[in-house]
């Protein structure tokens, strides 16, 4: 049963991906009678039509172009399973590879802040849900309201203009070197802790603030339960009534959040990248957007909802190890 | 035809009503004033931006100025670095489109969210997995890449955005509303009026929409802000609509023409300000509106300013009505339930400020001679009746407890007409 | 030497809405040995007792004042919480009503039976030495009479169920656990809320010949919680009726069921069916009990009893004691001659 039910899953998580990359294929196609004429070189005065003509088709053949649709798409599928996103337009260059270079940028950042904010929240939450009511809990309520109205990337202005621009104890841009100079000693990987600083703290605040919230209500609503009460009258230390039963139950919303959260690791942060000027994934993004490079804009979204997909097959799996209530199969 | 049209404005009245009834609500809870108040403060802004504006930003002749100027009473907000544009004026301006975007949006999200989860929760089978399946698909792409190629596809205009963050935007509503349609379904009310031969489309209207239509506008509140935000950032990113005001392009040009570097601040400033106050306004509507929904949310707070407003000789008075009469010595007393009042709090309730002047300097000696008084008579141990000695600290002391009573009462009597109201409907 | 002395317990809930009384100055006396029931309606302050003894209510929201304390021996009265923590679990411990809100639903039954020797039972956690036992084997030995306890309640193939969640298992099961978990360390007082409320009425026979055959076994006192009076006929020697707060009546069991004085244990028992019943329908209380927050004046109970007088209305009667350590909280129990049952 419960293997089937795995099975299952999995099977569904590879339809979903097979819709989400028949999408991605047919969007840059919506519109346009032929999409490979983004990328036919101007003719130039020496060349015969003739000439020009094969050029096209050897643009087309480049970028797997050629053929009727049907057939562009079943070699784009061919290719997927080999891992072949197709030909970056603009530089010239496989999409995986540019993939491989910008994601652990991305991810410096993104699993910094993801962390940061999951072990601050959680404290921050217990500790207003502990203190319920008094001014403890009524700031976390107020600044959940505010920076959740608080954009981030105006806080990361903010940030910038002020411990960036006015009190230069940040980098307001990215240092551009760090990337070509990386190495993996003390002095390179604390320059970019340097540089990642601002950005993970525009970012961190407002889930640092989410997670405490959603910790505190998860914590209050468990500290209700009756087997609280049970776990008191058997004369458990105050730690143990905490954290062997309280949080243990009141963490697995929690462990949601954060699943839904991994999945969105590579695409949340692309404003972000940009103010700062961070060489990640959302900025590859933005600029393959602005050059009309379609190829790797459809290659960094088939790679992020293929790790969305994963990340939330993970946390379902992880759900289940966590709360043996939910067995896998029947929910 | 005079039938139909009774029958139409007399519909259209409820309809009213009902929306009065609404906004009452909404005013009654703090926070949702709060936001009512910025909201209808900046929709005012937006109605009448080119009155209350200094100048047209859009207008390319006179609406040009000398570019960066600082801030001066000619231009509150200084100009823009880029076109020497009123930076005050456009953040005016900017209020049409944030709000007109996050509402139509709102509203849009709303419709197809709840047509397509109640389809999904009420009719099942198929339908449900199809549009689930949907959903799945919908919630594993990364959102804002998905609106930025599809605007890169289908061009920038209001129309394309509205239409792209409505067709990604109704997942999570569409979700919520299954479940609750679900739940709702299976309810044992909905199954005899199933069982007394009601059909779909009565048991739809009388018993899902009503119970489902709370959820929707607190969701669509909330969903308006989360568009807001996202469009904020779609123009900030320069892929709004390129010929629009808006406060994320606003934020854009400032910091590209590195308004940071000159020390601009308020041309930052004023457009986040912006950006901030529709989102907190939409945000805090929404969140008043599912408090008012879910009372139980925040009970701790209300406990702890209970607490705060006891003191201690009110809770021995409160204690002491308990004894029995054969413990007591000296005079008995009858102890009677509504001794948990003092005759002080009926008192108190005069709200006449020369009666509450006077009472609190009679209390004052009251509870001097009272104390007194009490201390002599534990020395002596002799028994005190209790209700005097505490009713001058409960005077002032008690005050607010007392108000806060009686506006609670108010509350209380509102919501039960709402629920007699609600029971004849 | 007593089980359980409280006098004068005093309760109170302060709300927006205004101070719910929900205890009002009782006295309970448990002997050692001795099994007793608190009777009374839902909402009469029989759990907030029960609570209030093992000092489970935290303020907020509750206010508590009681002038004497005493379990086994140990005035607990001014412990701390920390002090109480020793106290819970060993020397007095309860049983919740519903058994699968109870238990902690993420963790085996027989990890929670675990904690509780781990938390209290030091003194059998140490070598021949004298030396206390490394992590491991204080695990294993909690486990060993974690599985004996289970057995002892009546659980069979008690290492597997060790390591059962509480939602796999049926309801008399768990409140079986529920009790293992109370006896556990064999303490002075054992209170039962409600043990069986939530129970069929064939699994509520045998959970309750459980706990009374261990309460004879162990001879421990136990203070039995209900609102079942056909429960408490059988299980208890003495017994408490509460009202509104307050008690009205304690009596022996034999007493309290051949001869009841208060007008409220007579409509208690009214709707208690007997074998020998000739009755065509049964006595009943009319009307419900009054809200905590507004009681009231005079007698408690005078709006819903037919025996009322003008004084019942005006004056709350006081407890008066009578020969055979009866205690009734009625003016006019000795004019009131109730029909031959």
């Amino acid at each position: 049963m419960k293997a089937s039910y795995v099975i299952k899953r999995i099977l569904l998580t590879l339809f979903i991906f097979f819709v989400v990359v028949t999408l991605c294929f047919f969007i840059p196609r919506i519109g346009v009678d032929d999409p490979a004429a983004r990328y036919y070189p101007a003719q130039t005065a020496g060349t015969t039509d003739a000439e020009y003509e094969y050029i096209k088709e050897q643009t087309r053949i480049e970028y797997g172009l050629n053929g009727t649709t049907f057939e562009q798409y079943i070699r784009y599928l061919g290719k997927l399973f080999t891992g072949d996103l197709g030909k970056s337009y603009t530089k010239n260059e496989p999409v995986i590879d540019l993939i491989a270079e910008r994601l652990p940028w991305t991810l410096v950042l993104s699993v910094s802040n993801l962390l940061i904010s999951l072990i601050i929240g959680v404290i921050i939450g217990t500790m207003a849900a502990w203190r319920r009511g008094r001014w403890q809990d009524r700031a976390l309520l107020n600044a959940s309201t505010f920076t959740t109205a608080l954009p981030a990337f105006f806080l990361a202005l903010i940030l910038s203009f002020l411990l960036g621009f006015e009190w230069e104890i940040f980098p307001a841009y990215t240092d551009q070197n760090m990337v070509a100079e990386f190495a993996w000693n003390w002095e390179s990987i604390s320059r970019v802790a340097y540089n990642a600083a601002l950005p993970i703290f525009a970012m961190a605040i407002g889930s640092i603030v989410s997670y405490g919230q959603a910790t505190r209500n998860s914590v209050i609503a468990v500290s209700e339960d009756d087997f609280i009460l049970t776990a008191k009258a058997k004369g458990l230390s105050n730690n143990k009534v905490i954290y062997g039963h309280t949080l243990r139950n009141a963490l697995l919303p929690i462990v949601t959040q954060f699943g839904m959260n991994v999945s969105t690791l590579i695409g949340g942060a692309v404003v972000i990248e940009q103010i700062f000027n961070w060489n990640g994934m959302g900025t590859l993004f933005l600029t393959a957007n602005s050059n009309n490079d379609y190829p790797l804009m459809m290659g960094i979204m088939i790679f992020m909802s293929a790790f969305a997909l994963v990340a939330n097959l993970l946390t379902d799996f992880v759900y289940c190890l966590l709360d043996p209530r939910v067995t896998l199969g029947g929910r | 035809m005079i039938k139909t049209l009774q029958y139409i404005g007399c519909k259209l009245l409820r309809v009213l009503y009902a929306i009065g009834r609404f906004f009452k609500k909404l005013w009654m809870h703090k926070q949702g004033r709060i936001g009512l108040i910025i909201f209808a403060f900046l929709a005012i802004l937006a109605i009448f931006a080119p009155l209350i504006a200094p100048y047209d930003p859009y207008d390319v002749i006179n609406g040009r100025f000398e570019k960066g100027l600082t801030p001066s009473w000619e231009h509150l907000l200084g100009t823009s670095i880029t076109t020497g544009q009123d930076i005050f004026s456009m953040l005016i301006y900017g209020t049409r489109s944030s709000l007109s975007i996050g509402l139509i949006t709102g509203l849009v999200i709303a419709v197809l969210g709840s047509l397509l989860g109640v389809a999904a929760g009420y009719i099942g089978g198929w339908v449900d997995t199809v549009i689930m399946r949907i959903v799945d698909i919908l919630l594993v792409i990364p959102t804002l890449p998905l609106v930025i190629v599809m605007t890169n596809v289908l061009g920038t205009s209001y129309v394309v955005i509205v239409i792209v963050f409505a067709a990604f935007g109704w997942t999570g509503l569409a979700r919520v509303i299954r479940s609750q349609v679900m739940l709702i379904k299976n309810a044992n009310y909905v199954k005899a009026a199933e069982i007394a031969g009601a059909s779909r489309w009565y048991i739809m209207w009388r018993h899902i929409l009503p119970a489902v239509s709370n959820l929707l506008i607190m969701s669509t509140a909330l969903t308006s802000a989360g568009i807001m935000v996202a469009e904020a950032g779609l123009s900030f990113l320069g892929l709004g609509n390129p010929t629009a005001i808006s406060w994320g392009k606003m934020l854009a040009d400032a910091q590209s023409s590195g308004a940071m570097l000159f020390g601009h601040w308020w041309s930052i400033l004023a457009p986040g300000v912006g950006i901030f106050l529709s989102v907190y306004s939409f945000m805090r509507i929404g969140l008043a509106l599912e408090e008012i929904l879910n009372p139980r949310m925040r009970k701790g707070s209300s406990m702890i300013k209970v607490f705060k407003h006891l003191n201690n000789r009110y809770l021995d008075e409160v204690f002491a009505s308990m004894d029995d009469a054969s413990k007591m010595k000296g005079e008995y007393v009858a102890p009677s339930a509504s001794a948990a009042l003092p005759p002080a709090f009926e008192a108190a309730d005069v709200r006449t400020v020369a009666a509450q002047a006077a009472l609190a300097e009679a209390a004052a000696a009251e509870a001097a001679a009272a104390e007194a008084a009490g201390a002599q008579a534990a020395a002596a141990g002799t028994y005190v009746p209790a209700a005097q000695a505490a009713a001058a600290e409960q005077a002032a002391a008690e005050e607010p407890f007392v108000q806060r009573r009686a506006e609670e009462e108010a509350a209380k009597q509102s919501a039960r007409e709402n629920a007699g109201q609600g029971g004849e409907r | 030497m007593k089980a359980l002395e409280v006098e004068n317990l005093k309760v109170i809930f302060p709300t927006e809405a205004g101070i719910v009384r929900a205890v009002e100055g009782i006295d309970i006396h448990i002997d050692e040995g001795e099994c007793v029931a608190i009777v009374g309606e839902s909402g009469c302050g029989k759990s907030v007792t029960s609570l209030a003894v093992m000092k489970l209510l935290t303020s907020p929201p509750a206010i508590v004042r009681v002038d004497k304390l005493v379990l086994g021996g140990i005035d607990i009265k001014d412990l701390s919480d920390k002090q109480m923590q020793k106290v819970r679990g060993k020397d007095v411990a309860m049983i919740f009503q519903d058994a699968l809100t109870a238990l902690n639903p993420v963790m085996s039954v027989g990890k929670q039976i675990d904690e509780i020797f781990l938390a209290h039972g030091r003194e059998h956690f140490i070598d021949e030495t004298g030396k206390a036992l490394p992590y491991f084997a204080r695990k294993k030995e909690a486990k060993r009479r974690t599985i004996e306890a289970l057995k002892l309640v009546g659980i069979s193939d008690a290492e597997l169920r060790y390591r059962a969640y509480p939602h796999q298992l049926s309801g008399g099961m768990r409140q079986r656990v529920l009790i293992a978990m109370a006896f556990a360390c064999n303490p002075h007082l054992i209170i039962a809320d409600e043990p069986t409320t939530a129970l069929d009425v064939t699994i509520q026979a045998q959970v309750l010949d459980i706990l009374k055959e261990l309460q004879r076994k162990q001879k421990t006192s136990l203070m039995l919680i209900t609102h079942d009076l056909s429960i408490v006929m059988n299980m208890a020697d003495r017994i408490y009726v509460m009202y509104c707060g307050k008690i009205v009546e304690s009596a022996r069991t034999p007493d309290l069921f051949r001869q009841p004085l208060h007008p409220y244990t007579h409509g208690l028992l009214g709707s208690v069916a007997r074998i020998d019943d000739t009755r065509e329908r049964f006595v009943q209380i009319p009307s419900s009990l009054p809200s905590p927050m507004h009681k009231p004046e005079g007698c408690y109970f005078h709006p819903r009893c037919v025996y009322a007088t003008e004084r019942c209305r005006q004056q709350m009667p006081p407890l008066e004691e009578l020969e055979g350590g009866r205690c009734v909280r009625c003016w006019n129990y000795k004019e009131i001659c109730y029909d031959k049952q």
